[in-house]
């Protein structure tokens, strides 16, 4: 109803239009039309792959008559469908110029803060990119994977969506970072694609955090700041670690409690102190000196579990009882806690090497593993992490040490964090 | 909205990561370590670990080896053992195992037969016992270390409670040893073991060595006098006496027909006439004599078994497409005349 409104309403308005000013009416004409285009062009996309985001009521009736006996005009709608989708494609050029200067520059802070804006664009711009074979320079790896999943359910080969990925040896398929196995997990063009789109988030979240007022992109931001890999380019992206400290500081009354409404807050600030503690302590510990951890006297509520967990890995004052809290899992966690704290853990790791103590490995003795079976994602990053602890660190003759726990973290730590913010 | 994606391979991964783990920790079974004490940790997470591999049964393994090679601390030593058995062999199905894992055995895996069995832990023992039965091509190796746990196996349920899973491993442990392995330590302990076990058709499996193992109790002065009743009435069944009729090496022993007839024991010796007239009905041919009393007295004691002995030689008879011995035709019918002329 409201579609159709619309086009009656732009109707009328050309209509009115013409027999005021035939100038303006000739360009109002002409936007209208692209415009119907447009929209005949998402329908027919909709129809065609489900996949496709843009769904709207049009293209789901469409899809339904095509399956009971569409097939029969599909002669005469093909060649419409291929003009139609060529329109588009040329229009969706334009969208992706624009997204790439975004990207590359403080635009994408404010992109951020549209979320709607952003989730539009990028919907749009990954969807066509599929099926233009763009350069690599705006895929991240979230995409290549899902990409690559799809292929291989499909049968074709993962450079049928990304020649660009080269042969076999720079494909995530084939790729390790063990020794022994030559090949990195990540290939050095995703690799790069990854760092360059981390890059970018983290100067996103630094500038939102410094410059927003606006309550969902600060707690979108925040929600990031636990995820980003901080410190990648050097100390040069700092983050902004006092303005989360203060952020978490503030969801909390004077008694300690958690204010109604800051719950999700207080958790996610929480979480990126952790990281960028851990981070910073696998750096340098005059890194780690300058992002010690804050005393809270914080008393959330008792079923919130989660946030239970996280603050007493951050009151933890002894490296031994914290690797404890690492360790220590249990099913009244979510598993979406369990597995950042999978992440957590793995990078205390490796902090161990570069700041050592960070972990006392002689005094493990609490072992109250509630978990029967612990979910292989989260396993893979405690074996890595025992590789580590045990002296053993994983990739040492292959990879450099932040290429190849960016490659491993990336890949195990996938599913809780950039789709996450993007889709929710 | 969640989206969840797999990360790429991760099996893959999780073979790699395995073995990267397994490089690392080999080292900290040889004390002394900086690390020693992080082993039983990393094993105790390990054993959380869904859908193992079967690289992670051989790494499990080889860890044990390494373990009772090196370790000198006999409690840790035996804590290690427990948690790598348990990750190598737990999640296998002892009814139907089945892992591609191909185990390499050495001279230290025999420690692992006194440090588990003392270890008293049933779950345990049963892991070993599936480590050494799971394959059916059994290497020299394997029948050694099998044989090594003869003495444990005897009076091992006195010692620790059988769960489902051990009883059944027990079980085909004892079908692989064979009657000769329990010949050292004595039969009478194996007999015991087996009337606590009760094991029925559907426990044996259908597998060849079962029927021959039971033969030879039966046949021995020991399982004549002390092996449950429900052992004969088992050997009768179709499928133990077609395992036993391929098997080539089984001999007739006529003294066990006398001397049940002797014991009174009618009902086993119900049973073992219809071993015989099934498997050796060419052998007993001249050795009627004894056989017919035998018969006689039996048909005289119970009256319903001339016509079980009958279906059953009959349709054994049936099923080989071979006529019904005429010593049997004879025997039977000069033992069913006679007892019937008895019967008041």
């Amino acid at each position: 109803m409201l579609q159709t409104a619309l086009l009656l309403l732009i109707c009328g308005l050309c209509r009115h239009m013409i027999f005021i000013n035939d100038s303006v009416a000739a360009i109002l004409i002409t936007l209208a039309a692209l415009g119907g285009l447009f929209y005949l062009g998402i329908i027919i996309a909709g129809t065609s792959s489900y996949a496709c985001p843009f769904q709207t009521p049009p293209s789901i009736a469409l899809r339904g008559l095509w399956k009971r006996g569409g097939y029969r005009i599909a002669p005469v709608l093909l060649p419409i469908a291929i003009t139609v989708s060529n329109l588009v494609r040329g229009l969706s050029s334009v969208t992706l110029l624009l997204w790439k200067e975004a990207t590359d520059s403080t635009t994408s802070a404010f992109l951020y803060t549209k979320r709607g804006v952003v989730q539009t664009t990028r919907s749009l711009t990954l969807w066509v990119r599929r099926r233009t074979h763009h350069p690599p320079s705006l895929v991240s790896l979230d995409e290549v994977q899902e990409d690559s999943r799809a292929s291989r359910e499909g049968g074709s080969s993962l450079q049928d969506n990304y020649p660009w990925l080269g042969g076999a040896n720079s494909s995530l398929e084939e790729t390790s970072i063990l020794p022994g196995n030559t090949e990195p997990w990540l290939g050095p063009t995703a690799l790069a694609s990854l760092q360059k789109t981390n890059a970018n988030d983290a100067r996103c979240v630094s500038w939102i955090l410094k410059n927003i007022t606006d309550p969902e992109a600060l707690d979108a931001a925040v929600r990031l700041a636990g995820m980003i890999w901080w410190f990648e380019d050097g100390v040069s992206t700092e983050p902004p670690y006092d303005l989360i400290i203060s952020g978490f500081h503030e969801c909390f009354g004077s008694t300690g409690e958690v204010y109604s409404g800051l719950r999700d807050r207080a958790y996610y600030s929480g979480r990126a102190i952790l990281w960028i503690h851990a981070l910073a302590m696998s750096k340098s510990p005059e890194v780690a000196c300058r992002f010690p951890l804050p005393t809270t006297k914080c008393v959330p509520q008792a079923a919130d579990h989660d946030l239970i967990h996280l603050l007493d890995i951050q009151r933890a004052s002894s490296v031994s009882r914290r690797l404890v809290y690492l360790f220590n899992i249990n099913s009244a966690l979510s598993p979406m806690h369990i597995q950042w704290i999978s992440n957590l853990l793995l990078h205390f790791s490796w902090a161990n090497q570069t700041t050592p103590g960070s972990l006392d490995r002689g005094h493990l003795l609490i072992y109250k593993d509630q978990w029967t079976t612990v979910p292989l994602n989260v396993m893979l990053n405690r074996l890595l992490a025992w590789c580590n602890l045990l002296g053993s660190p994983v990739g040492e003759e292959v990879f450099k040490v932040q290429e190849k726990s960016y490659a491993s973290f990336r890949l195990l730590f996938f599913e809780s964090s950039t789709y996450t913010l993007v889709h929710q | 909205m969640s989206l969840v994606l797999t990360p790429l391979s991760i099996s893959d991964r999780l073979e790699q990561i395995l073995s990267q783990l397994s490089k690392a920790i080999t080292p900290t079974f040889c004390p002394p370590h900086p690390h020693q004490k992080l082993p039983r940790h990393v094993l105790h997470d390990l054993t959380k670990l869904e859908n193992r591999p079967g690289c992670l049964t051989e790494m499990a393994y080889e860890w044990c080896s390494t373990i009772c090679e090196n370790y000198q601390n006999l409690e840790y030593r035996e804590s290690l053992l427990l948690l790598s058995l348990e990750i190598g062999f737990r999640h296998i199905d002892a009814q139907n195992p089945h892992s591609p894992a191909e185990l390499t055995h050495t001279i230290h895996h025999r420690q692992l037969v006194d440090i588990i069995f003392e270890s008293g832990d049933g779950e345990s023992i049963a892991d070993l016992l599936l480590a050494w039965t799971f394959r059916e091509n059994h290497s020299g190796e394997q029948c050694t270390l099998l044989n090594m746990c003869v003495r444990h196996l005897v009076g091992l349920h006195q010692r620790v409670p059988f769960s489902s899973r051990l009883r059944r491993l027990v079980i085909r442990s004892i079908t692989l040893i064979g009657y000769r392995g329990f010949e050292e330590v004595g039969v009478e302990g194996l007999i015991e073991v087996l009337n606590h076990l009760h094991i029925g058709i559907e426990d044996t499996g259908g597998e060849v060595g079962w029927g021959k193992l039971l033969l030879d109790i039966i046949q021995s002065p020991e399982g004549l006098q002390h092996l449950s009743h429900q052992y004969w009435e088992l050997l009768v069944e179709p499928k133990i006496l077609r395992s036993l009729w391929e098997e080539s090496e089984i001999t007739y022993n006529p003294r066990v027909a006398v001397s049940l007839e002797e014991a009174e024991e009618w009902d086993k010796l119900h049973y073992w006439m219809g071993v015989v007239w099934t498997l050796w009905p060419s052998e007993t041919s001249g050795t009627t004599e004894d056989l017919e009393r035998a018969m006689i007295s039996l048909f005289h004691q119970r009256p319903g078994a001339p016509q079980k002995l009958k279906q059953l030689v009959e349709g054994w008879s049936k099923e080989y497409h071979e006529d019904v011995s005429p010593s049997f035709q004879r025997i039977y019918e000069q033992a069913h005349e006679v007892s019937q002329q008895e019967t008041p």
